[in-house]
């Protein structure tokens, strides 16, 4: 019958606490012996459940957190027959656009869902994620002489409010930046990525006016995901997002993200097969470069294909 | 919102299917996802108003994994949508769950929901009408 406890499992949207939704996969018929159910049986009143996936990419509302390469999750989802649940994730990243990381990333929500599978359904949470020992050290600024200005250390931690309503298969849902800062965007890092361009002899006036404005944060960001997770048959659903990212201070780093692409339940595993990437308002904004000197677009439009296996 | 994301979603909302169920359309045979077991949904022995589930053909029939036989689900209420207020059955791990049960897309699918407290935090299996019980599962 039902090849993994109810719950709400972690789908993997672009952000991970943006994974508290309930899971409708189509599930193996479970093959083992049992005894017959009793006629007024004990009813389950709260379930974990636990993922663990490998994927061919790693990407963040369409930005390459592995640096395009493949990465990891372990997710534990914990549900109560209130409503609440906890979400716990621990995925991999790379250390060239987490720089000083041990490649991990914690991510921890609570939250509550409510309503109607088949209907209008709802949820709020909030959620944290951390970059474990990941941060930079960059200059807040440069004098006429392009000497630095001053230094300011940014870790990546976020913090996020989450709210989402949906309607059947669809959920929109729109999460606002607590934290001080957007997954480590300020000025000092922000207009870092104009530097490249400047001392390779590009225009200088993009890093001017961005540095020019004064030392800034990103907390108020906001986001915004429309998800789709339609059943093919039994065993197959059609997964598609299209995701907006509007950051606080730094518009140049906002964002519109796409995925669209199938899971597939069989032998007690789930593939996934899907093409995702962002369009960015500015590209050179989203390439990283590795210590070898090796740039890679980050916001590229890519096939991931994935496996995942339930407990 | 923007105004992309607006089109978007009136797409995707007119996508959704619509089919009017009646309290009979769950009853008969249906073939679970991965086509491993054959359930007989029925009027329950014991409660002529409720909806029993039966597996009545698994392909591991006669093993130790054998599930013939096993209740699987009991609902005791028809609201117009979805059969309610009782139990769905996971043989696997051996644990109830609260359940809905509706039929769906013109009758041709069983979408059983097993869920904790509230039905969005739940997993639904879809089963596929069938006409013929395979052999295997002695009469229970």
């Amino acid at each position: 019958m039902f090849r993994s406890r109810p719950m709400a499992s972690a789908t993997r949207t672009t952000l991970a606490i943006g994974a508290l939704c309930a899971s409708l996969s189509g599930a193996a018929f479970a093959q083992r012996a049992s005894a017959p159910a009793t006629e007024e049986p004990e009813i389950q009143s709260y379930a974990i459940n636990t993922e663990v996936k490998l994927s061919s990419d790693r990407k963040t509302r369409g930005v390459s957190d592995t640096f395009n390469r493949p990465g990891a999750e372990l997710t534990v989802d914990a549900v109560h027959e209130s409503g609440l649940l906890a979400h716990f994730q621990l995925a991999s990243v790379s250390k060239v656009t987490f720089p000083n990381s041990n490649r991990l990333n914690p991510t921890l929500a609570l939250g509550w869902r409510g309503g109607n599978p088949e209907g209008v359904h709802y949820g709020a949470a909030v959620a944290r994620e951390w970059f474990t020992r990941a941060r930079v050290d960059a200059p807040t600024g440069f004098d006429e002489q392009m000497n630095p200005l001053g230094m300011a250390t940014t870790n990546f931690n976020t913090s996020y409010l989450l709210g989402e309503l949906g309607y059947g298969f669809f959920t929109a849902r729109y999460l606002y930046v607590a934290s001080k800062d957007f997954r480590g965007l300020n000025t000092s890092t922000v207009c870092a990525g104009y530097l490249p361009a400047m001392m390779a002899g590009g225009d200088p006036s993009s890093a001017m006016n961005c540095y020019g404005a004064g030392f800034k944060h990103s907390r108020g960001t906001q986001l915004l995901d429309f998800d789709v997770a339609y059943p093919l048959n039994g065993t197959t659903k059609l997964i598609g997002h299209l995701g907006w990212q509007f950051v606080r201070n730094f518009s140049a780093m906002n964002t519109v993200d796409y995925r669209l692409g199938i899971e597939h339940t069989r032998w007690g595993f789930v593939f996934g097969a899907e093409i995702a990437g962002a369009k960015a308002r500015e590209r050179e904004l989203f390439v990283a470069t590795d210590g070898n000197g090796v740039s890679r677009r980050l916001d590229r439009t890519a096939v991931i294909l994935s496996v995942a296996k339930r407990f | 919102m923007p105004r992309h994301a607006l089109s978007f979603f009136t797409l995707l909302l007119a996508a959704l299917p619509a089919y009017s169920a009646s309290p009979q359309d769950a009853q008969g045979l249906w073939l679970s996802a991965d086509k491993a077991a054959v359930i007989e949904f029925k009027p329950c022995a014991d409660a002529a108003t409720a909806l029993c589930g039966q597996i009545v053909w698994d392909k591991d029939a006669g093993t130790p994994e054998d599930t013939c036989g096993v209740r699987i689900a009991k609902l005791q209420k028809f609201d117009g949508e979805a059969w309610r207020q009782g139990w769905v059955h996971d043989p696997r791990d051996k644990k109830n769950y609260r359940g809905a049960i509706r039929v769906k897309h013109d009758g041709k699918v069983l979408a059983v929901r097993a869920y904790i407290g509230t039905e969005m935090l739940g997993e639904t299996e879809e089963m596929t009408r069938t006409d013929t019980v395979p052999s295997g599962c002695k009469a229970h």
